[in-house]
């Protein structure tokens, strides 16, 4: 077992309730599959801010341990202690 | 050495000098330039509309240049919004052509006795009779002055040659200098047009400099920051504004609308014929619309997301071929389209609580004819048109009957299309701007847009995370000044923001890196020491009018009424959305008071918003203080 705790702002803290979770997972678990069970746990809305047409938001920042991840990286398996940081990104105008 | 012409209509007088280079050194050139500019030449005492107001046109250093995103010119003047400070900024091509033909600034003063033009052919600057372009559209007097001799064009509309106080100078046929009335200010001046034609292809630049703007442009096409922006425009924003709550609605009533599948950037882009970018810009966000409209087809570039919102949500209107109207009509007309549909959406407030009609439209909410009719209406000043031309403020003080608490303005500026109770920064710079609500005075997106990287370099580790946190008010103040700072270099550097600071992929020290390779010996610590004393000068200005901490305020609606904010989600992809029954949170400015003292205090200012003599020896302007016995 690993544990990773997850960090999330604003809407994304709206809409799963909650601003920080811990995770209890199974090792070799990946960010991708972490992000799929969280879709499965909080409230609909929280899915369209990780899934846009079926493929991870572009409106999605992720961060494993302060380092900003791109797509081809989610499907990296996780470490216990691991921390993730999930914004949507919007931006001024 | 690039040059500063004085430009004299009432004499006709033309004198061009060498620009100081310890003006360079001090103010960098463009928006900081102007500001010193005006400083010295327009006094407390001058009217907006005054022969001796001037309206000084700069460029900035990376202008005429191979850098990514230089395409920027920077209109300074004080302004019919404000009575104050006021300044426009418009991408395209105009601001490089003025760089190529040798210019840092046009200083243009006093009245000309009949319309004329200025035609500038490198350094031979010409006035010449604008009597058959006096009330054509932007664009007509552009093709006609382009027919005539080519380069790039800078122009009024009938807005500005009638004075209205949202009056914007339309370039390159769809760029606009919008802000604060620079239409106006021209229009005052009997100033139709200003033609550039330039024979220098671009400036000279070493291999260094132009390695360092490959480097640069690589990473602004490369990075995830400028995706939405290059493959769906600025209305990228649309949907997902609509999600957090931060796409103003109804006159910021709401800050979402049902119906923004019509308004998204799928629904635009039925309308999308091409993709298009400003001079030297590898992100190339713009796109050409076009629409069938009768016998007419109706060109614009845009809309983008500031005009989408405006006609759009705010006047509660779903039809984006209204929004394409609209948008054509205020650049054809030269208005601001945000003063413009902020304006109208705040006449409709007023009628729906029985304060305001009109004998020509209905004012209903997302009425086309009123929309459209009132655009018309306004740039002519006749009917309804006439109040409204004078701005939300000003419009509302003579309706009286509380009609002020619909007016979404500050320091007579309408706000651009944020909303306050949601992103709170974003409040917090709107009050504080200088030349009135504006969203590219600090454009600060770092928490709204996720830059946890850039964040973590520029702030204490004590901020974090509660500064990313939008709904936190903390450390807003924090993000505002460095924003605000950020900004003050950009503008002054004839630099877009969307490669700077709404993306933070060009960060300061890679502006002193490139400014380096072209002779300017800057750090980038040096060039944020400039734009904070930029920021001063502009606040000095506004102090030598008797501005204080009471001009930094918002609108109450943002910090008595709360914002509702729904979810919205479809059961399958060709299902429509379902809206929730109650709110999943409230947006409000809980403490503005705290979040704005923080400010202050941050700034080296008062209690009373000023800057304390101790800052302005830091930033070594002391030799500009305001005498506060004789601040108004």
């Amino acid at each position: 077992m690993i544990t990773v705790t997850v960090k999330l702002f604003n809407l994304l803290a709206i809409y799963a309730g909650i601003k920080t979770q811990s995770f209890d997972l199974a090792e070799g678990i990946t960010i991708k599959q972490l992000l799929e069970r969280m879709v499965h746990e909080y409230p609909a809305p929280f899915k369209d801010m990780i899934y846009h047409h079926e493929k991870i938001n572009p409106h999605l920042r992720i961060f494993l341990n302060e380092h900003l991840l791109n797509e081809s990286e989610l499907d990296a398996a996780l470490s216990d202690g691991d921390k993730l940081m999930l914004f949507p990104a919007i931006a001024g105008g | 050495m690039p040059l500063t012409a004085f430009i004299d209509l009432t004499r006709s007088k033309i004198t061009i000098e060498t620009t100081n280079p310890d003006l360079i050194r001090r103010w960098l050139g463009g928006r900081g330039l102007g500001a010193s500019l005006l400083y010295k030449y327009v006094h407390p005492s001058t009217d907006a509309y005054s022969p001796d107001n001037c309206i000084i046109f700069t460029s900035g250093i990376f202008n005429g240049t191979s850098w990514p995103t230089a395409s920027r010119y920077h209109v300074t003047f004080k302004s019919p919004a404000t009575d104050a400070y006021g300044y426009a900024n418009s991408g395209g091509f105009f601001g490089p052509e003025l760089r190529r033909a040798g210019f840092d600034a046009l200083v243009i003063t006093g009245k000309a006795p009949a319309p004329v033009f200025l035609r500038i052919i490198d350094q031979d600057i010409q006035i010449h009779s604008a009597l058959h372009l006096w009330g054509l559209p932007t664009s007509q007097t552009e093709d006609t002055l382009v027919s005539e001799a080519g380069g790039r064009v800078a122009a009024i509309g009938l807005a500005g040659e009638n004075l209205v106080r949202m009056a914007a100078i339309i370039n390159d046929k769809g760029r606009a200098a919008a802000r604060t009335g620079p239409g106006a200010v021209m229009g005052s001046k009997n100033l139709k047009a200003i033609q550039i034609i330039a024979s220098a292809k671009g400036l000279p630049t070493s291999s260094e400099f132009h390695n360092l703007t490959k480097q640069a442009s690589d990473r602004l096409i490369h990075s995830p920051d400028t995706q939405g922006l290059m493959n769906s425009s600025t209305l990228v924003l649309m949907a997902i504004k609509n999600k957090i709550g931060d796409l103003p609605a109804k006159n910021h009533q709401y800050g979402q609308v049902p119906f923004i599948d019509s308004l998204d950037d799928k629904s635009f882009s039925n309308y999308w014929t091409r993709r298009k970018g400003c001079a030297v810009c590898s992100i190339r966000c713009s796109r050409q619309s076009e629409l069938k409209d009768g016998d007419q087809v109706i060109k614009i570039e845009g809309p983008e997301y500031e005009t989408a919102d405006s006609f759009g949500p705010l006047c509660w209107n779903p039809d984006p071929e209204v929004v394409i109207k609209a948008n054509a009509l205020c650049n054809d007309y030269g208005l601001d389209s945000i003063s413009t549909g902020v304006t109208i959406a705040f006449a409709m407030e007023c009628n729906e609580h029985g304060i305001l009609n009109d004998d020509d439209f209905s004012l209903e909410w997302g009425d086309p004819q009123t929309i459209l009719g009132l655009i018309q209406k306004i740039a002519e000043r006749q009917g309804l048109g006439r109040l409204l031309s004078e701005g939300t403020l000003r419009a509302a003080r003579q309706i009286g009957n509380g009609a002020e608490q619909f007016a979404m303005q500050v320091k007579g500026v309408e706000m651009p299309r944020q909303e306050p109770r949601i992103a709170k920064a974003f409040g917090l710079g709107h009050a504080t701007g200088n030349r009135g609500a504006d969203h590219l005075y600090a454009l600060p997106t770092i928490d709204l847009a996720g830059h946890w990287e850039a964040a973590r370099k520029i702030f204490p580790n004590e901020t974090l995370p509660s500064l990313m946190d939008i709904a936190d008010e903390t450390y807003k103040a924090d993000v505002v000044i460095y924003g605000e700072n950020f900004c003050a270099i950009i503008d002054s550097l004839g630099l877009c923001k969307f490669s700077t600071a709404e993306t933070y992929v060009i960060m300061p020290d890679d502006l002193a890196q490139g400014l380096q390779a072209l002779g300017f010996d800057f750090t980038g610590e040096e060039l944020m020491a400039i734009g904070e004393r930029i920021v001063n000068l502009e606040r000095l200005y506004n102090q030598r009018h008797g501005f204080n901490k009471r001009q930094d305020i918002l609108p109450e609606r943002f910090t008595q009424e709360t914002l509702p904010v729904f979810s919205f989600i479809r059961s399958s992809a060709n299902e429509p959305l379902r809206q929730s029954k109650e709110p999943i949170a409230v947006g409000l400015i809980y403490d503005f008071e705290a979040m704005i003292n923080r400010y202050y205090q941050l700034r080296g200012w008062d209690d009373q918003g000023l800057p304390t003599p101790q800052t302005l020896a830091r930033l070594g302007i002391s030799d500009l203080a305001v005498n506060r016995g004789n601040s108004s």
